[in-house]
């Protein structure tokens, strides 16, 4: 996507390959969950939170 | 003969009753009275050769009143005459054609004579309802019947007689 | 989704239970479905809406077979249903409609009960299960959404119809429902996880979860920006309505204005009709008055036309024998009898009884006036001359009036028949002034929906200014703040994902759009040679592009040829795209095979295209069901030959009765 390795979004400097990864791992689970229906919307939204908050609190 | 009334009797009364009745819804009729028929029949009868005896099968009947028939006399006697004076197979001496045109007409001697006009008039009558009535059904065909017979007496006889010719006879005749 | 099986009981003429098993084989995918219109094609395409939505075109409602329920006896229960087997996902579903008739106690029919609508799954370990109830309704949106069946459960007499909302782009869910059936939802669901109006979105709910501890101005800023959130989307939404009552005003105003310019049309049609009608009642009175023309000519004339020939002969026979004119000019039947009475003659004969001169006298008698032979014969000869004027012209005068007459018939029937065009042209046609008033409301609409839209465009600018300060100022506060600022990164990844999915999705969008354009056309063009082209917009509105060597590009009317190869170029390019895209290789994209089920399409087209229609058909479909007439299936057959799986045959035993029989 970009050889950058920050960016600055909204005034935060943010780590790209973080951002890439938790964007692999969101449409991944949102692929499988189109075709298991498994969660609803809110229940994806908290989903994707976590993926969020667990990749920057990571090293 | 001609002064007083004249009746057409069984089949042909019959025939001149259709020959004069409204075919269609604007009242219109091939003959517009029983008289039109009388002054025509003798000719027709004549020209194609055809007479007939009265017809008493029945007792119907139809009249013309004397009135018409003197307002009209002048017509119907040139119709007797024409007939008289061309009637070879009746009578062979063109003398004795010309006293019946012309003389005996009203006397005894007449009486003959006037059975073979009525005769002709009969028959056609018959001529006239064959060509015109017989085989139609809606008003248009009546009209064609009539313009049939009109072509078919024009091709036969009046093509070959030209208005001019006559007249010239007239001349002629008067010189 | 591929169908397997359809199982009828009772479901109008399908009297019993009935099963139609669809070929589902790879290289063998049509089945073939025969049968007269009136043995049931329409109502077997309806038994799949029936049972799926609910929902059927018939006019009445009752789905019971009639056959059933005549034998019926009072407070006896019946019930319809229809089953579907199908597989989705992977997943083997069964749709199952029923509904319930009783009679009452006399006898008669009572209201139907609801429908009961159940969807059954075979689980994992085999088992068959059901979806709760609740969740039928959003379970059968996933598996097809209504909006998108009807070009999949395609019916060829609708085909006009539906070209034309296709053409309008009449539906943006259309526009989504093609955008997810082409593999693009895992993109707009995670779109719409990220950012949304719902306060459980990832964005949002961040939003909501500062600290307001540190600083009440917090809570106070998230509070206004929420606001202001509203009513931006409020305004959204309102210029989404607007500009659907736009499209619609404006379609309005389109068939109005062609309303009016046909009525343009119809007010020269009335003028011509007014004068036909004048010369059909011309050509009657002329053939009336020729008619009593003629008849009069004949009736005055006849004598004299007929008497022609004789008077000719007559006259010709006199003249030779000199008979004609023998009189003495102006001497009387009374100057004789005088000289008679007087014993002497003019030139002083004696004159005795029976002497010459007496003879001669007397034989003179005959030819003076009044009744002398040549006064007679004279007289005679100017009846000839007068009667033969009068009667020269009768054939001519009855001939000229006979060929009115004639030609009246003809001429009659020609103008009648021109009428009779002209008022059914006249037909549909309607009041001009009524439409001119409802083409100004609608442009007056028009007018007012544009005024504000751009009203609201303004406003909502202004919210957004607002709202973008308020963000920066909130922004400032939280960053004092550890928790806050914490929140504030969570957001910004949020955000970026958000950023670059949006990017993505609108690129792919773009792509799949292009391809579904490309893939449309290719087929567009197989089916209709003509030099045209499709286009779709962003809002997947077909436009019909004329490409002309000069270059020359402009939206054309469409015939009804051209409408039906839209329609059918469209549906088979989506299908066609669907089934490509489960092909490839990028897991990204999420697609589903779709079949094609079709009532008696081909009537629609002439028979050069059946041919290049049953060639595309089951190459883009993964499933294709017809239901057709005889002629027409055979025709299908001679073209599909090879890729037929099924057949089968409606036998019609009676109006109430149809079974299905395999072929």
């Amino acid at each position: 996507m970009t050889d950058a390795e920050t960016k600055i979004i909204n005034g935060v400097e943010i780590d790209l390959k973080k951002a890439n990864r938790m964007l692999k791992r969101l449409i991944v689970k949102e692929t499988t969950n189109i075709k298991t229906k498994r969660y609803n919307d809110s229940e994806m939204a908290k989903q994707i939170k976590k993926i969020i908050e667990e990749e920057v609190e990571c090293y | 003969m001609f002064d007083k009334e004249y009746s057409f009797r069984g089949s042909h009364a019959a025939k001149v009753i259709k020959l004069t009745a409204s075919f269609d819804q604007k009242n219109n009729k091939v003959f517009a009275r029983n008289f039109d028929v009388y002054l025509l029949a003798p000719i027709v009868g004549f020209m194609y050769g055809r007479s007939a005896p009265i017809d008493r099968e029945n007792n119907e009947k139809t009249d013309i009143f004397p009135d018409i028939l003197i307002k009209n006399k002048n017509d119907l006697m040139f119709n007797y005459r024409l007939i008289m004076l061309l009637d070879k197979d009746y009578e062979p001496d063109f003398d004795e054609r010309i006293n019946k045109a012309f003389r005996y007409y009203g006397t005894e001697k007449a009486q003959p004579d006037e059975e073979r006009y009525d005769s002709y008039v009969r028959g056609g009558v018959d001529v006239l309802y064959e060509k015109i009535m017989e085989g139609a059904k809606k008003p248009d065909d009546y009209l064609k019947n009539l313009y049939d017979f009109i072509e078919e007496f024009e091709e036969r006889y009046n093509s070959s007689v030209s208005t001019d010719s006559i007249l010239n006879l007239c001349k002629l005749a008067r010189s | 989704m591929l169908l397997k099986n359809l199982r009828l009981t009772n479901f109008r003429q399908f009297k019993g239970e009935q099963l139609i098993s669809f070929s589902t084989y790879p290289d063998r995918n049509v089945t073939i479905i025969m049968g007269e219109n009136g043995s049931g094609k329409t109502t077997l395409a309806q038994a799949f809406t029936w049972c799926l939505y609910g929902d059927t075109d018939f006019e009445d409602k009752s789905m019971l077979s009639k056959a059933v329920a005549l034998n019926m006896l009072p407070d006896e229960e019946a019930s319809v249903r229809v089953e579907l087997d199908l597989v989705h996902n992977g997943i083997e579903y069964t749709i199952i409609r029923e509904q319930k008739y009783s009679k009452d106690s006399s006898g008669n029919l009572r209201r139907p009960s609801q429908t009961t609508f159940k969807i059954a799954f075979k689980g994992a370990d085999g088992q068959r299960e059901f979806v709760p109830d609740l969740e039928t309704e959003i379970r059968m949106k996933e598996i097809l959404p209504k909006e998108l069946s009807k070009y999949f459960f395609f019916d060829g007499e609708r085909i006009e119809k539906m070209s034309k909302e296709i053409r309008r782009g009449k539906s943006k869910e259309f526009a989504e429902a093609v955008k997810s059936l082409l593999g693009l939802s895992a993109f707009t669901a995670a779109l719409n996880h990220l950012k949304s109006r719902s306060p459980s979105s990832v964005i949002r709910s961040y939003d909501n979860s500062y600290d307001a501890g540190s600083d009440v101005r917090i809570a106070q800023y998230t509070k206004e920006i929420d606001e202001l959130d509203d009513k931006i989307d409020a305004i959204t939404r309102r210029l989404a309505e607007i500009d659907k009552e736009e499209a619609i005003a404006q379609d309005k105003c389109d068939e109005l204005k062609e309303k009016i310019v046909k009525f343009k049309d119809s007010e020269d049609l009335a003028k011509e009709r007014e004068a036909l009608r004048k010369k059909l009642n011309g050509l009657i009175s002329s053939k009336a008055s020729s008619t009593a023309v003629l008849l009069r000519t004949f009736n005055n004339n006849a004598q004299q036309y007929f008497a022609k020939k004789m008077m000719k002969d007559a006259l010709q026979l006199l003249s030779e024998a000199d008979k004609l004119d023998k009189g003495i000019p102006d001497i009387h039947e009374r100057t004789i009898k005088f000289l008679i009475d007087r014993g002497s003659c003019i030139c002083n004969n004696k004159i005795e009884f029976n002497n010459d001169a007496y003879k001669a006298l007397m034989k003179v008698l005959e030819y003076i006036p009044p009744q002398s032979l040549g006064s007679l014969i004279g007289q005679f000869v100017r009846d000839c001359e007068s009667k033969s004027k009068g009667g020269s012209s009768l054939f001519e005068d009855i001939s000229e009036q006979y060929r009115i007459i004639r030609n009246f018939e003809t001429d009659y029937a020609d103008v009648e028949n021109k009428i009779k065009l002209i008022e059914e042209r006249l037909v549909n046609m309607e009041n001009v002034g009524l439409l001119q008033k409802e083409l100004i409301n609608y442009e007056r609409r028009l007018n007012y929906l544009k005024k504000e839209r751009d009203e609201l465009n303004i406003e909502q600018g202004s919210y957004e200014t607002q709202k973008k300060l308020k963000i920066a100022e909130r922004k400032e506060l939280t960053l004092k703040d550890e928790a806050n600022r914490k929140i504030e990164v969570y957001k910004a990844y949020a955000q970026y994902m958000y950023d670059v999915l949006l990017d993505e999705y609108t690129q792919k969008e773009t792509e799949t759009r292009n391809q579904l354009q490309k893939t449309v056309n290719g087929i567009f063009k197989h089916i209709y040679n003509g030099g045209l082209a499709l286009s779709l917009d962003e809002n997947y509105n077909v436009n019909i592009i004329v490409n002309d060597f000069r270059g020359y590009n402009s939206d054309v009317e469409t015939s009804t040829a051209q409408s039906i190869s839209v329609i059918f170029a469209f549906i088979a390019g989506v299908i066609k795209m669907a089934r490509d895209s489960q092909n490839d290789e990028n897991e990204m994209l999420v697609s589903e095979p779709y079949p094609l089920v079709m009532d008696a399409p081909l009537s629609a087209f002439d028979k050069t295209r059946i041919q290049t229609v049953c060639d595309i058909l089951p190459k883009v479909a993964e499933q294709v069901i017809i239901f057709i007439k005889d002629t027409d299936g055979e025709l299908a057959e001679t073209h599909m030959g090879q890729q037929v799986g099924a057949r089968y045959l409606f036998d019609k035993k009676n109006e109430f009765e149809t079974y299905l029989v395999t072929r």
